[in-house]
């Protein structure tokens, strides 16, 4: 065999050693996995593919919640509250000396021409300053 | 010298490791294939390019595009897999060995594949890593004479000197298989 023929058919061996080499899928696999390790372009955590699933599911039942509760929270239209609700007035009613609890029917004083009297209703003291102006008794 | 891998390189420079990504992407066979020729081990070439391309990615910076990034990168896989081949282990998987005297050639196409990959297996086993190295830039990468004397930084000379003393061990090796006995 000539030279050239045989430099011919070492570099077809040779070549089908490499081609062969180079389809194995293991290769393709760790070619992927290499780059994907070490060079993927940035992608934010909650949108990586394995959480992209999950977080979409919570976006969309949030969203859902939204929708339902809407009618829930909706505001009462004017009118409706115009006819329904009136508007409460409170109304000036003469003291009455029962609202204390207590029936006055002499006040004198001994101490002086004035008097303080202190009584505590619920909690909230009520003070009443009694002034005599015509003498120690009324 | 129009380098198609310029723009790339120049983002890769500035910080871009998404660019790197490409140029990796890009050229991770030839890297690839450079160390499972010298090595001839399918797990070692894996690391070794791995290796080769974070090598890369690492010293971007002192590639000043004096030669094609290619070529660069060409030298970066050569050095990795020629330091690996080195700390290799002598011993090689049994089943991994053909016997070249015992071979018989088989009908079936997948049988002769394996075959042939044995038999070439066995037969750079028997060339350094310098000379599988020349093989492999000269075979399969199909460089030039003065590429593959760029990239290795030795004379034209000694590539071509190389390269006969690699084709004339693998014509040996192989025997019968190169004088057209066996289909």
């Amino acid at each position: 065999m000539a030279a050239g023929e045989e430099e011919k058919k070492i570099r077809e061996l040779f070549k089908t050693y490499m081609a062969e080499e180079l389809k194995h899928p293991e290769i393709g696999r760790r070619k992927k996995a290499f780059i994907q390790e070490h060079f993927a372009p940035h992608i934010p955590f909650v949108l990586r593919p394995a959480l992209l699933v999950p977080t979409l599911s919570f976006i969309f039942i949030c969203v859902l919640a939204l929708q339902l509760m809407k009618p829930v929270t909706k505001p009462i239209p004017q009118v409706a509250l115009k006819e329904t609700v009136k508007p409460k007035t409170l109304e000036r009613t003469p003291f009455e000396e029962g609202d204390l609890g207590v029936q006055v029917k002499q006040v004198s004083s001994d101490m002086g021409s004035t008097l303080v009297f202190q009584k505590s209703s619920q909690g909230v003291p009520v003070i009443v300053i009694w002034v005599f102006t015509g003498g120690s008794n009324q | 010298m129009h380098d198609p891998d310029r723009h790339l390189v120049e983002r890769a420079k500035a910080g871009d490791r998404g660019a790197f990504g490409k140029l990796a992407t890009r050229h991770y066979e030839l890297v690839y294939a450079v160390a499972f020729g010298v090595l001839g081990n399918r797990e070692d070439a894996l690391d070794v390019a791995q290796e080769a391309l974070m090598k890369a990615f690492l010293e971007i910076q002192k590639f000043q595009g004096e030669s094609k990034f290619r070529t660069w990168l060409y030298r970066i896989s050569v050095n990795a897999a020629i330091d690996a081949s080195r700390r290799k282990r002598p011993t090689e998987p049994i089943e991994e060995r053909i016997d070249l005297r015992a071979h018989e050639p088989s009908p079936r196409e997948e049988a002769h594949r394996r075959e042939i990959r044995g038999l070439v297996r066995n037969a750079l086993d028997l060339l350094s890593p310098e000379h599988r190295t020349i093989l492999v830039l000269r075979e399969w990468h199909e460089l030039s004479y003065d590429e593959i004397a760029e990239t290795l930084q030795i004379e034209v000379g000694t590539v071509m000197s190389r390269l006969f003393y690699a084709r004339k061990k693998l014509a040996e090796a192989l025997g019968a298989n190169v004088k057209g006995e066996v289909p």
